[in-house]
């Protein structure tokens, strides 16, 4: 039963960090409709960023981790600025966007394996390295941080989107983005702010994971992707269905490590996914997607 | 030097054959797939397990390598295609890590990382095919015949079916035609390409383990149909032939070992962005005339 329970907490905290994933990404793709793989750069970049801040630069640990949140969030706009406007101003459609997007994740992982090598970097977490006992479960701090962030994260994003003018406006071009156009919403404008917001919560996973096991340059595209399931789960453009979606993943890959050997985890959670878009293809809580809208 | 240029051809023609048929996808249908190595890797380990144990001939390898091909995308296909929109991506994403750990963890089966060796050489209708030469010639046979067997799919009348379906959906389901199935029925097709690409693959290198199936190996079959050029049947194959020669005129250059497979990638994300700003069709291709409402959708 002990185990049961430490899987459980596990599957949690990795929950937690999907879900900022998922939160991120499914932000983006429900409001823009790109399927934006280059966030797995993003989620990437903030590793590299806090690191460079803390080991290179020198600065305390929160500074540098807050930093590299603004950064990311800077790079997300820019992606948007300079690759997908350029593009959809050209006439693009959206597999060309799709496939300029994985080029840039493609560089932008690569560039940072030259730079910084393959191997992971670990940096200095101090007491974020205490481990806390809670009856029979044992996490560090920095794993109780990670699952505090999520919950900070989901009620911020659901309150700004609901009590904020800008929030709204997002709300109105994720639904109906000519009719947002026709009321005077500057559509350029609200996908550079999706796109700033979706980074900034999403870049907080790739700082946590690097904290906890060091940055690496290739662990980008498995979160990216892995976020993509978790919002088709939990139905696009829910903000708790993007929240369940993530910390399902989370849990069916631990605590299928009770009964399944581990190295089967990831099978696991696709098998399940696939069996989940048979028979609910909406997702637990999404509205439905037409082709025709994709 | 000579089997040097016999082995490019031989790795050119198998390559040709993964590009054109994810074309039939990506190209024809419009539908990306992230897992078409873990196709080539089925038929790899299919015709190569089916050899060993069994001790099927080539063509036999072959057969059963299209057959659990096609049977592992229809099972993806199946509830990705009838939810539509980008389920299929994500699916087949699914699908390459799914199929990836069972080459990797299915030990009795597939032997694990150490991978599967001594895979007999095809002997074809009496000819046996045991020098890099003769493999030559075996896979532009097998390359040129997947060719027509796609120029003759393309121009048929589910060819046209399947562009009018990429084209404008609505307007292919209004005409009556069933979309799902057309959609399903080009990835179990093209799968079964694909896994013959794989048999073919695990008899010339006689030696196969998981580390040829990544995704990283899917997309970069994605890359060679996209900048050769969709749509058009040339185009994968300019797209093969052109990008494998890269690595090799890199070796050229003095690049460090450490650091050659990341340059390698930085090269070919490089130019997917490139490509999809001054040539979005890749070097062959037609400009894809769009429907009026996919122009709408790029407007807003």
């Amino acid at each position: 039963m002990d185990l049961v329970l430490q899987l459980f907490a596990t599957g949690v905290v990795v929950g937690s960090l999907y879900a900022l994933c998922t939160l991120g990404w499914g932000l983006i793709y429900g409001t823009t409709l790109h399927f934006h793989v280059a966030h797995g750069a993003v989620f990437t970049l903030a590793a590299y960023y806090a690191y460079v801040g803390q080991k290179v630069v020198g600065l305390p640990l929160p500074v540098a981790a807050v930093a590299a949140v603004i950064l990311a969030a800077a790079s997300g706009l820019l992606i948007d600025r300079l690759l997908y406007q350029p593009l959809e101003r050209r006439g693009a459609v959206r597999t060309t966007l799709f496939i300029a997007s994985l080029g840039t994740l493609i560089l932008v992982e690569n560039t940072l394996a030259i730079v910084f090598t393959p191997d992971p970097l670990r940096m200095d977490i101090g007491i974020l390295q205490t481990s806390i006992r809670l009856g029979p479960v044992f996490l560090t701090a920095l794993h109780l941080l990670t699952v505090a962030l999520v919950i900070v994260a989901a009620a911020a994003l659901m309150l700004f989107l609901r009590h904020t003018r800008s929030g709204q406006a997002i709300r109105a071009v994720a639904s109906a983005p000519e009719m947002a156009r026709t009321v005077g919403v500057d559509l350029r404008r609200i996908h550079l702010l999706t796109y700033a917001i979706g980074s900034a919560i999403s870049a907080p996973a790739g700082i946590l994971v690097a904290m906890d096991v060091g940055a690496e340059p290739y662990r980008g595209t498995t979160f990216v992707l892995l976020a993509s399931v978790g919002v088709i789960m939990g139905g696009i453009g829910s903000i708790p269905g993007a929240l369940l979606g993530g910390l399902f993943l989370g849990l069916i890959e631990n605590l299928g490590v009770w009964k399944i050997p581990s190295e089967w985890q990831s099978a696991l959670s696709f098998g399940v996914f696939l069996l989940f878009i048979l028979v609910r293809p909406r997702g637990f809580f999404g509205r439905r997607v037409a082709s025709a809208e994709l | 030097m000579a089997a040097y240029l016999a082995h490019y051809l031989v790795m050119a023609a198998i390559y040709t054959i993964l590009a054109l048929s994810l074309n039939l996808l990506i190209g024809y249908a419009g539908i990306f797939s992230l897992a078409h190595a873990a196709i080539y890797g089925i038929g790899a380990y299919a015709s190569a397990l089916v050899a060993l144990r069994f001790g099927f001939g080539f063509w036999g390898g072959l057969v059963i390598a299209a057959l659990v091909g096609a049977l592992a995308a229809a099972l993806v296909a199946i509830p990705s295609l009838r939810a539509a929109g980008d389920y299929y991506l994500v699916a087949s994403f699914g699908l390459q890590v799914v199929i990836l750990t069972v080459f990797m963890n299915w030990t009795e089966l597939t032997n694990g990382h150490a991978g599967l060796p001594a895979i007999p050489r095809p002997v074809v209708f009496g000819w046996v095919v045991d020098t890099p030469f003769k493999y030559v010639a075996l896979a532009l046979a097998l390359a040129a015949l997947t060719y027509l067997v796609c120029q003759r799919l393309t121009s048929s009348p589910f060819g046209r079916v399947l562009q009018a379906v990429r084209d404008d959906e609505i307007a292919a389901a209004a005409m009556g035609k069933d979309v799902v199935r057309v959609k399903i029925v080009v990835a179990v097709l093209s799968s079964a390409l694909g896994a013959v690409a794989g048999s073919l693959y695990a008899h010339y290198i006689t030696y196969i383990n998981p580390s040829s199936f990544t995704l990283h190996e899917s997309i970069f079959i994605a890359t060679l149909v996209i900048l050769g050029g969709t749509e058009r049947l040339a185009g994968p194959l300019v797209g093969a032939f052109l990008l494998l020669a890269i690595p090799e005129a890199l070796k050229f250059l003095a690049i460090p070992d450490a650091v050659a497979a990341p340059v390698r990638q930085i090269l070919y994300g490089g130019l997917l962005v490139l490509f999809m700003f001054v040539r979005p069709e890749g070097i062959l291709g037609r400009r894809r005339v769009r429907s009026t409402r996919a122009a709408a959708g790029a407007a807003s």
